[in-house]
Order: structure tokens, then C-alpha cells, then sequence
């Protein structure tokens, strides 16, 4: 009846919106435990999934740079060592697919490597006659997932005598990570769903304080979605608020710990590198704010679903 | 203007509620709906608003056959019909004036518009002084007005009223029918569903009778019980 025209349809749009703010803000307000409850509830269960982001994340890290450091070190037969054969099987090595890098070690240097790691005990290679260690070839996998399958085709070529890439290491690692990724998403997705559950019931209540007003709209006509938006909005206020809260908690706290670890691991020689805080906490930031948002916005629908089957 | 042919009605638990249930009702009639609680009255009248469907039979109102009627259709079909309940349904925290505006802007309407209407019908009613005052603050026949007043505010073509005398006293009950027929005097047609058989009878309007959901009379100039 009204509004019929082009420009009368933008303008009511906008008066919408501003009509479905407000009274998402009147329910907020109104209802500040109520709501004040499921910002609490949404920074708990997103508190838990940001912190499994954050686990997710850096054993993704670590294994990104445990698959960096793979190789396979291909053993030469002794008096394989000749510049002929050497520049033969380097051509071979990096004609093969999927091979990235080509090291030479030769003897000596392998000798030498040996010493080092023997630190102050090197004195015992003093005794050897002649060096036992053979030379050999380092060789980096473009992608160290098949690095089993190149090892195998290297380990053929003349003048390998064997090779070696820590074979059963490797492959577990990899198991390993694959396994914990994807019972990360499965945590994930169940906790997703419990808190979509805890904010649909808390938006409930919302609803059900409002139910008179909701059946007076339906019955003088109001449309469901004109009935849905200030709930849904609602929603996505708590689920944003509450998804800023979480980053904050989050962010400081996970940078105190990174830098705690990290103090820890260098008194300790250990090299494990973590992800720092701030691209940890560009990762949390958009992955919060969507899950917040999301789970506000379908939890509100669920809980205006049953006052709107009048 | 409203259509029942050969309608029956269940309840989800498999009562019958309403059988075999025809009649029409014409643009600019009054007419009264009667019997005891139960008798399928509510039914009717949540049949007429689409808040429910008939299980077989055809009903029509105001051209359109509802049990065809899509889901995203129901708003459009609610804003030409007017709805009057014994409870008065007001927001306690809105005041009168602000009661009947709500029904404007929550199907979108201009503002300019609301605020020409409001008052209109808020004199229509006789409560044109009384338009900042707050429910609570108002006799039960004020705040039924009130009702009436946001009812009307959309110009419905239909005005259907469930009990809309059930928690009034006899003195305002009577100015509440009296209301009621000057508005129909206007051109609205009006349906009350009652069992206020002071009221049927003082009106002398047409009357459909229903017990345990037959419709067993339909007089043009009833009252609420022939003597037996």
C-alpha cells in the first residue's frame, strides 16, 4: 500500500534499519544479565575454540618447518666418489621429479661434521686408520609428503649404496599431524555447536520476553523477517562482543606464554619455533569475529523460529 | 468477502473441531458468531486469519483461497484484516497513541502516513484526548478501544473480533458494540465470535449458531438462543 515507488522503497529500507538497530539495542539493554549471561557463554565456548586455533596453529607451524628440514641423504658406494660419477648422478638426481635441492658431502666433510657433534670427545676419530664414512648426496624433496617415494627411486640409481630419511620418523609425523589437524576440526565443530545451542537458548529468553510484541506484529502483518532482523542482530551484537573479549583474553594471554616459551626453549637449547603473536592473533581475529558473528546470527534465528508459527 | 464451503477442521491430536461448515458472509455485513466455548468459534476465526488450514472444504476470504495461500503471503492477507481480542493485546510499555502506531510501522509504513492516521482512528474510537496515556492508566473499555483503534488504523476492509466483550461490564460492552456498528456503518464488514447473548440479542444482527462444530443456524435477524 505504501512505498510503492523506487525511491519510497530505499527510504523505508534504510528507516528499517534503523528501526531493527534500535530495538536490538532495546533488547540488549533491557535484558543486560540476560545478555550480559550469553556474552559469557560465547566468550567461554569461543575461548576454548580460539585456544584450540591457536594449538592447531602452531602444530601446523611446526610441522610446515619439520617438512622444510626433511632429506634424504643418499649414501655413495665407496670409490664411487670420482668427479665422473659425482657429476653424473648430480645430472641424475636433478633430473629426477619432485627433487628441489642437490648437496654434495663428501668424505672429509663428513668426517668433520662427525667431530663436531663429538665436541670435546672428537679425539677418538684420531685413531682411525682411514675414514670409514662414506660420501654423499643431501637431497631436498619439493614436497616432502612423497618423500618416501622419491627416496625409493634414488635408492636405484647407480652408484647409491643406500638411503636414508628417517623413514618411519617421517611418515609418523606426518600421520601424527594429519590426525591431530583433523581431530581439531571435529573438537571445533562440536564446540561450535554446543555454543550455537547455549546462545540460541539464551536469545530464547530474549524472544519470550518479547513474545506479546511478536504476536501483536504478526497479527497486524508484519513480515518474519522484518520480526527476525532485530533479534538477529542482537545475536550478532552478543556474539561480537563476546568475540572481542575472547581475542583480547586470547591475544595477551597467548603472547605472555609465547614469550615465556620461547625464553624457555633458548635456556634450553630446544629450537622449536612457535608463531609469533601478532600473525597468531591475525589468524584468532578473523576466525573469533566470524564464529562470534555466525553463532549469534544462527543461534537468534533458531530461538525466533517457534514465536514466528502464529 | 469470507467463504466456507464444506470445511472440517482437526486438531493435531485428531478431535474434530469443525464438520461440514459452509456459509458467506457478504462485504459490509455484521455479523455475529455464537455458541459455547468450544463450540469451534476460535476455530473459525483462526481459519479466517490463516493461522491455521482446513483439513478439507475451501475457505475464501477477501478473494483468496487460503489453503492455497503461500507462507510469505500470510503478512499481506493479515494487513486487510482487522483483529479485536478479548485480552486487548496492548504493549503496557507503549502508549495508546503509540499502540496503534506500532501496527503501522511494523508493516513498514511512511511515517507521515502514521501520523495522520493515528489520530483519526484514536477519535474514531473516542479516544482522541486520551492518546498519551499509558494502558495501564486506562478502564477496560478504553483500552479495548484502543484495540479497536490499532485494528482499524490499516483501513481493513474486514474486522473480526474474538470475545471482544468478555471482560467488560454490560454498560461498556453495549458502547463497544455500539462502536462496532458505526464503524461497520463506515463500510467495514465485522465478524464477532461471542457468547455474550445480552448483547446478541439487544443487536438483532444475523447470527450463525455453532454446537460442537456444526453450524446449526444462520438467521439474518437473530438472537443469541431460539426458546426451545
Amino acid at each position: 500500500m505504501y512505498g510503492m515507488t523506487a525511491k519510497g522503497y530505499t527510504a523505508m529500507k534504510l528507516r528499517n534499519a534503523v528501526y531493527y538497530i534500535k530495538e536490538a539495542a532495546i533488547g540488549v539493554w533491557r535484558n543486560r544479565l540476560m545478555s550480559l549471561a550469553s556474552v559469557i557463554v560465547v566468550v567461554l565456548t569461543l575461548l576454548i575454540l580460539g585456544a584450540f586455533t591457536l594449538i592447531n596453529l602452531n602444530i601446523q607451524a611446526i610441522t610446515e618447518e619439520i617438512k622444510g628440514q626433511v632429506e634424504i641423504i643418499a649414501y655413495l658406494e665407496d670409490g664411487a666418489d670420482s668427479v665422473d660419477v659425482l657429476s653424473r648422478l648430480r645430472t641424475e638426481l636433478l633430473e629426477l621429479k619432485g627433487v628441489k635441492q642437490v648437496t654434495f658431502v663428501s668424505k672429509e666433510e663428513a668426517l668433520e661434521r662427525l667431530r663436531e657433534r663429538l665436541g670435546n670427545q672428537a679425539g677418538i676419530t684420531d685413531g682411525l686408520e682411514r675414514n670409514p664414512l662414506p660420501a654423499s648426496y643431501e637431497i631436498r624433496p619439493q614436497d616432502p609428503e612423497q618423500t618416501a617415494a622419491l627416496a625409493d627411486k634414488i635408492a636405484r640409481l647407480a652408484g647409491v649404496e643406500s638411503v636414508d630419511y628417517g623413514q618411519q620418523i617421517v611418515e609418523q609425523l606426518f600421520a601424527f599431524s594429519r590426525g591431530i589437524q583433523f581431530f581439531g576440526y571435529i573438537v571445533i565443530a562440536f564446540l561450535g555447536i554446543v555454543s550455537l545451542f547455549l546462545i540460541a537458548n539464551t536469545i530464547k529468553l530474549t524472544v519470550y520476553s518479547r513474545r506479546r510484541q511478536i504476536g501483536i506484529m504478526k497479527y497486524v502483518g508484519a513480515t518474519d523477517w522484518f520480526i527476525r532482523w532485530p533479534f538477529i542482530l542482537e545475536g550478532i551484537f552478543l556474539g561480537l562482543l563476546g568475540a572481542l573479549v575472547t581475542y583480547l583474553l586470547l591475544f595477551y594471554g597467548y603472547g605472555f606464554l609465547y614469550f615465556r616459551a620461547s625464553a624457555w626453549m633458548y635456556q634450553n637449547f630446544l629450537s622449536v619455533k612457535m608463531v609469533v603473536p601478532e600473525v597468531a592473533g591475525r589468524e584468532l581475529l578473523r576466525f573469533l569475529f566470524i564464529m562470534g558473528a555466525g553463532i549469534g546470527a544462527v543461534g537468534s534465528g533458531i530461538s525466533v523460529r517457534r514465536f514466528l508459527r502464529v | 468477502m469470507i467463504s466456507f464451503s464444506n470445511v472440517n477442521y482437526s486438531y493435531q491430536k485428531g478431535t474434530s473441531a469443525l464438520s461440514d461448515i459452509s456459509f458467506h458472509i457478504h462485504k459490509g455485513e455484521f455479523v455475529f458468531l455464537v455458541g459455547v466455548s468450544g463450540a469451534g468459534k476460535s476455530s473459525i476465526l483462526k481459519l479466517i486469519f490463516r493461522e491455521t488450514v482446513a483439513g478439507s472444504g475451501q475457505v475464501t476470504v477477501l478473494g483468496r483461497n487460503l489453503n492455497r495461500l503461500r507462507r510469505r503471503e500470510i503478512p499481506y492477507l493479515r494487513r486487510q484484516i482487522g483483529v479485536v481480542y478479548q485480552d486487548f493485546r496492548l504493549l503496557p510499555e507503549k502508549t495508546a497513541a503509540e499502540n496503534v502506531a506500532f501496527a503501522l510501522e511494523v508493516i513498514e509504513a511512511n511515517p507521515k502516513e502514521i501520523k495522520r492516521q493515528v489520530p483519526r482512528v484514536l477519535n474514531l474510537v473516542g479516544l482522541g484526548d486520551k492518546g498519551e496515556r499509558y494502558p495501564h492508566q486506562l478502564s477496560g473499555g478504553e483500552q479495548q478501544r484502543v484495540a479497536m483503534a490499532r485494528a482499524l488504523v490499516n483501513n481493513p476492509s474486514l474486522l473480526v473480533c474474538d470475545e471482544p466483550t468478555g471482560n467488560l461490564d454490560p454498560d461498556t460492552s453495549w458502547q463497544i458494540m455500539t462502536l462496532l456498528s458505526q464503524i461497520n456503518l463506515l463500510g467495514t464488514t465485522v465478524l464477532i465470535a461471542t457468547h455474550d447473548k445480552e448483547v446478541v440479542d439487544r443487536m438483532g444482527r444475523r447470527v450463525l449458531e455453532l454446537q460442537d462444530g456444526r453450524l446449526v443456524r444462520d438467521d439474518s435477524k437473530g438472537v443469541y438462543r431460539h426458546e426451545a
